[in-house]
Order: structure tokens, then sequence, then C-alpha cells
């Protein structure tokens, strides 16, 4: 038989029940279906912490059960023309951050010439990290240079800041060393 | 080209009961596409010569010219291939009708004129081999050669686990393929709604202390491998929440040997989630899926 176009524009839809439009049977897809499962992650933008390349990243996340946020994964964001989907070792792992399995999550001491770590409370740690601050600012306080000038600075801390601090943690960071007399501060985004 | 199709489209046969039929029609398809297009002139998806070009094409001199020869050469063996291997309701449909007004099938299509299921079908599936004008102007998000819609996404493999492949995406009306944001929504460009659809354990292994909070309970998404017991593990779904609107996402990451156009038409039952979802494919594939 000839086909017209009117003849073509006749030849509509044939899905059948159980069927796609062209008739596939979906029934095994179906199936199939039922027994996938499922889950939505949703994308955001953010920015690597840890230095000052700034490499953007693609932070997968999902709502859990409990209403809380959850993070699952991040990778280097390949649009960003600062990495282009790369990231380096430090930044690949930037999702412990928020989730290692090998967080600590209570301080451990090990005590002067002791082999192992133990437990302590906050109260311990806090007590303790003050006293030996004291006393090493205590020794090592310097209030004239060589040639008489009054410096009053500590020389015998250094203090290192956390590349994931925020701003307000570095500001509050940066007071509090400079009001004990340090002049060897640095940052982890510089290094 | 067609050499890889076809065999992606038969280990995918035996590997996906539920497409056994769509990827049946598909290879029937691939011999047609082969036997017109002997010198892949598609794969540039360039102009349409002023002379015929390759064996079969006669002497087509250009403008519909590449239309009446696909409506005559092609068509025909796309029709007979459909009938002799198409879902029974979809070979009865087509066997017995004759090549009439091909060309002013093929033309609507290519006007973009409303088609019904069977017609878009017989007419995606012979423009399969035939050149596309191009259009230099394209809106974000559709195909910079012809202008039509993207049918897939895909991620580049990289060598390197710190890398990031970039997203293509594959045009539902002509060959071409190309580089787009990996969090934009190629419908409606929507850059900051976007959820991906991956599977997730069937059964969430339970939580130790060991574990802590790390332990592995969300959809497997990104660099991670699959989950160990993925039905689909080069598969995702890529959805807009302005827009309703989704993909089907390949990661050559995950699946090297994963042909983007092959592999999409066996995601049906994640297309019939995301249907579930209210999401509606941004455009169907040649299956109609
Ligand atoms: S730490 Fe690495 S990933 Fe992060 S910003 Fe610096 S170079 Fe980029």
């Amino acid at each position: 038989m000839e086909v017209s176009r009117r003849r073509f524009l006749s030849i509509g839809p044939v899905g059948v029940l159980g069927g796609s439009a062209l008739g596939f049977d979906l029934t095994e897809s179906i199936n199939v279906k039922q027994r996938l499962r499922i889950e939505g992650a949703t994308l955001a933008h953010s920015l690597c912490p840890y230095c000052a390349v700034g490499c953007s990243i693609i932070a997968y996340t999902r709502k859990a059960a409990n209403g809380r946020t959850e993070l699952l994964q991040i990778e280097g964001d390949p649009d960003s023309p600062v990495n282009e989907g790369t990231l380096c070792p430090k930044g690949a792992t930037s999702l412990q951050l928020a989730v290692s399995r090998r967080r600590v999550p209570q301080p451990l001491y090990r005590a002067p010439g002791a082999a192992g770590w133990t437990k302590v409370s906050w109260e311990f740690m806090l007590d303790r990290l003050a006293r030996n601050i004291k006393a090493s600012r205590d020794a090592t306080f310097v209030t004239q240079d060589a040639e008489g000038n009054v410096v009053n600075r500590c020389e015998g801390i250094a203090f290192a800041g956390g590349a994931a601090f925020s701003s307000e943690e570095g500001y509050l960071a940066t007071k509090l060393m400079r009001g004990l007399g340090l002049v060897h501060l640095e940052q982890q985004a510089r290094v | 080209m067609y050499g890889q199709e076809r065999a992606r489209a038969l280990e995918l046969r035996e590997r996906y009961p539920h497409a056994r039929e769509v990827l049946g029609l598909y290879l029937a398809l691939v011999d047609v596409w082969e036997s017109a297009d002997p010198g892949g002139v598609r794969a540039d998806g360039g102009s349409v010569p002023s002379s015929g070009a390759g064996e079969g094409r006669g002497a087509a001199p250009g403008g519909n010219a590449w239309l009446e020869w696909a409506a005559a050469v092609v068509l025909p063996r796309v029709m007979a291939a459909t009938a002799a291997h198409g879902p029974r309701p979809l070979a009865e449909a087509v066997g017995g009708v004759g090549a009439g007004d091909g060309a002013g099938l093929l033309a609507a299509w290519v006007a973009g004129e409303e088609l019904t299921p069977v017609e878009r079908f017989l007419a995606r599936a012979t423009m399969r081999v035939v050149p596309v004008e191009r259009r230099p102007e394209s809106a974000a998000g559709r195909c910079p050669a012809c202008g039509g819609p993207p049918q897939l996404s895909y991620r580049l493999a990289s060598e390197d686990p710190l890398v990031s492949g970039r997203r293509m995406l594959a045009c539902a009306a002509c060959p071409h393929e190309w580089s787009f944001s990996a969090t934009t929504c190629p419908n409606c460009g929507e850059s900051g709604k976007r959820t991906v659809h991956a599977e997730a354990h069937a059964n969430p292994p339970a939580a130790s202390p060991e574990a802590g909070s790390a332990s592995r309970t969300g959809p497997y998404v990104g660099r991670h491998g699959p989950v160990p017991e993925a039905m689909f593990p080069q598969l995702r779904a890529e959805s807009c929440e302005s827009c309703h609107r989704y993909l089907i996402d390949v990661d050559l990451g995950r699946d090297p040997g994963a042909v983007p156009r092959v592999d999409e038409l066996a995601a049906v039952p994640v297309d019939l989630y995301m249907a579930e979802q209210g999401h509606t494919k941004i455009t169907a594939n040649l299956m109609g899926f």
C-alpha cells in the first residue's frame, strides 16, 4: 500500500495495557523498578577550605530520616576555571572534616614517659593545656631584645591555625595568641 | 561507531532481560544505519552537501534531497527492520505500510511538528544517518550544532581518581555531543536545585561504633564506586527541582565500556522510577522512553 503523509499521521499510539507508547512490554521493567532502591542526593557548590588556591568543590548531601543534612560526597567541580574538576589529596579528603571513621571523639593524653594514650576529660585537657602554655610562656617570655628595645614577646610557643577555621575563629585565635605575646603565628591555608 | 554500539547493545541485552525487546530492535536499526551510512558522513554533523556523497545516495543534489533520499532508501529499511524486530503492536502498525510521502514525514519531524509516537520513532530512526543543517545560534542547553534538545548526559572517565570528569550532553536530534556545566539544568538553566538519583544499599549496613557516622547508607554518588549489588552501576538520573525535568546520566568513570546512547536505552526501570517521582525526561529517547 502506498502511504501518504496523511497515512503516516494516522499511525497513532500503539501502546497496550502494560506496554509503552510504542508497544514495548514493560512488565519486566516494572519488576526491576520495584526491586531498585534509588535515593536522591542534592548538589551544592562550595570551596575547599584547606589552602589559598580555593578549589571549587561539589558537595552531595541528603536529608536523613532524622531531619539532619548528611554529607555524602565531595569532589572537584569540573566547571571551575580554578581547578577544572581536580583536587589535591588534601582537598579530595575534605569530606573527613565532617565525616570520618577515624575522628577522635574525646581528648587523649600521653603522660611524660608513658607508652600509650589514655582517655581524659575535657576539664583535665583544658586545664593541662592552660598550665603548659603558662609554664612555657613564663619560661620563654622576652621583655627586651639584645639591643635593649622593649619587645614583650613569647618566643617559646608557636601557633598554627587550621585551614578549616571560619573568619571568626581565625580572628579569635589571633587575638588570643597576640594577647599572650606570641609572634610565631601561621595558618594552614598558607602552607 | 556502529561496531561499538552493536557490541554494547549485545552485551546489555544479555545483562538486562528487561531491555531485550528495546535492544533487539536497536540492533536491527544499527544494521540499517550501517548499511545506509557506509562512510559515516554524519559523524561530524556537517551540513548538507551539494551532491551525493556515499553509496546509495545517488545524485542527491542537496536542499531537500537528503530527505527524499532518506525517505526512499532509509525509511523502508527502518520500517522493514521494525516490522521484523519491533514489539508486536509496533511491528503490526508499521508492517504492510509502504513508504509513501516519507519525505513529508521527515520534513515534518525536522520542522518540529507534532507527530504521533510511531511517526516520531520512524522519523528519528531514519534521520540518524541524514546530515542536519547546522544552526550556529543555539540556546544554552541545546545542541550547538543543530539546536536539538539533549538526550542524555554522561561523565567522561578520568584516569586520576582525584579528578572529576567533565559532563557531556548528547543531542537527541543529531550525533553531536558537547560539554555542559555539571551542575546546571540543561532544560531551564537552574543551577541551585539539582538532585542526583542513584542506587543505594538495599540493606544498609548497620552503623557500628567503629564506622561511626560514616557508615554508608545514602545513594552512591560522585566518585564513589557503585553499591556492590548495583543493577545499574554506570547509570543515575539527574533532575531539576525547578522544572522537574531529568536526564539519564552515564558515568564512564564507573564503566569505561559504556556507550551512552545504548546504555540510556537500558535505563527503563530508572525512567519508570523518575516518572513515579513526578519528573519528565527532557526529551524521550528513540524508543519513546
Ligand atoms: S588544599 Fe588542595 S584542593 Fe584544597 S584548595 Fe588547596 S590545592 Fe585545592
